[in-house]
């Protein structure tokens, strides 16, 4: 390799081989929030080229969820930063973790289906600074965004997925991915309820976070809301192996926005459905 | 549909069942510290979606689709607003929306809104 080149950089299953791997398995153990896999995947039940396919979107998936502990990472900097109490601390904390668990989850998958569970492991994404608003809005901001709403819609395509899909094997992976992304999404309004009476105290913070809102619900609209130019109904055989709809995607992002999002957060005083009703990229 | 059910504010939205999975996300959202709680235990979810704390208390009716048309067509993959400010509306593929769960970073507000 040319001195001064980066050097290629992947990330796989494969543990540390010392004593961290084991103090790593009893992490993993203990904050597991419900039994492991204990199927076998059963490849007799599949096309092949539906498996290959199924392989491909766990790859996917595991890339997805090894980059999104960053998020995490970067959510309790944030609240470390305005001195949250120990718990909101240790549990944000957690999350990110779980994101991990998450990637190690979707290893065995793809190990499971015939694939080699390896992404390269490139710059990771890391937050914005909100510099328009002081440090405690920023975690709001922060904390809707990521758990209210993106984590939310995640428990929603879970869920449906898990009552969709035909195979055992793939289902309890859904199971296990499902029972910490509901911890992650009611996170955020139990953060909410923590804030409740500083909010309270501070209309002029609810109103700029319902502002907020108007361009974070375009956005993310966009990023988990849209359906792909290529996007087609799925076949029975893809259902039956787990694989999303992609036709689905912006149905299942707005029932969720309007059924649980937006009830949710205008409980403490966010005018988040006038905030949908208005969603925009620019302002105006 | 109860009285006071307060997602259905606009003519365009029509009121419906909610499917089972949309029941325990709206349960998340509106029941935050009562039945499930972030130490709840051991989680144990049922072949058919959950059994973990949906106590029925969530509502059974929500809001049903088609609520906008903008957003329920396939994308053309030409859109580029991933600056968030190029234009209002406009729509991209999404990278990963299909692949997984995770946070997403929340975005800040471009320049534009800071006028």
């Amino acid at each position: 390799m040319p001195q001064g080149e980066p050097e290629a950089r992947w990330l796989t299953a494969a543990l540390s081989d010392t004593p961290i791997a084991d103090e790593y398995r009893f992490v993993d153990s203990a904050l597991r929030q419900c039994e492991t896999i204990a199927l076998v995947f059963d490849p007799a039940l599949h096309p092949p080229e539906v498996i290959d396919k199924a392989r491909r979107w766990w790859l996917a998936a595991m890339r997805t969820e090894y980059d999104s502990a960053s998020t995490f990472i970067d959510m309790a900097t944030q609240v470390r930063q305005i001195a949250e109490p120990l718990d909101v601390q240790t549990v944000v904390l957690r999350m990110a973790q779980d994101e991990l668990r998450h990637a190690a989850i979707c290893a065995r998958v793809i190990e499971a289906l015939g694939g080699e569970a390896k992404i390269p492991a490139v710059q990771l994404p890391r937050a914005g600074l909100h510099r328009d608003c002081t440090a405690d809005e920023s975690v709001l901001r922060t904390i809707i965004y990521g758990c209210c709403l993106s984590e939310m819609v995640n428990v929603v395509r879970l869920a449906k997925s898990v009552g969709e899909v035909a195979d055992p094997f793939i289902r309890d992976a859904f199971r296990l991915l499902l029972a910490d992304e509901r911890l992650h999404a009611q996170f955020g309004f139990h953060y909410l309820a923590h804030r409740r009476a500083w909010l309270e105290a501070r209309p002029e913070i609810a109103r700029s976070l319902g502002r907020y809102l108007r361009y974070a619900f375009a956005q993310l609209e966009q990023v988990m809301g849209a359906v792909p130019a290529d996007g087609r109904p799925r076949t029975d055989a893809e259902r039956a192996i787990g694989l999303p709809d992609l036709t689905d995607l912006s149905t299942t992002f707005q029932e969720t926005i309007l059924n649980a999002c937006i009830p949710g957060l205008e409980r403490f005083g966010i005018e988040a459905g006038a905030a949908w009703r208005r969603r925009s990229l620019t302002p105006g | 549909m109860p009285a006071g059910d307060e997602t259905t504010n606009s003519p365009s939205e029509v009121p419906y069942v909610l499917p089972k999975y949309l029941r325990f996300a709206r349960s998340l959202a509106l029941v935050s510290g009562a039945a499930i709680g972030i130490a709840a235990g051991a989680a144990v979810l049922s072949s058919s979606g959950c059994s973990m704390g949906c106590n029925g208390i969530c509502g059974a009716y929500g809001v049903g689709l088609p609520i906008d048309a903008r957003y329920d067509t396939p994308t053309d993959s030409g859109a580029d607003g991933s600056d968030g400010s190029s234009h209002d509306g406009g729509r991209q593929n999404p990278p990963d929306g299909s692949a997984g769960g995770g946070p997403r970073p929340a975005p800040p507000l471009p320049a534009a809104w800071l006028a």
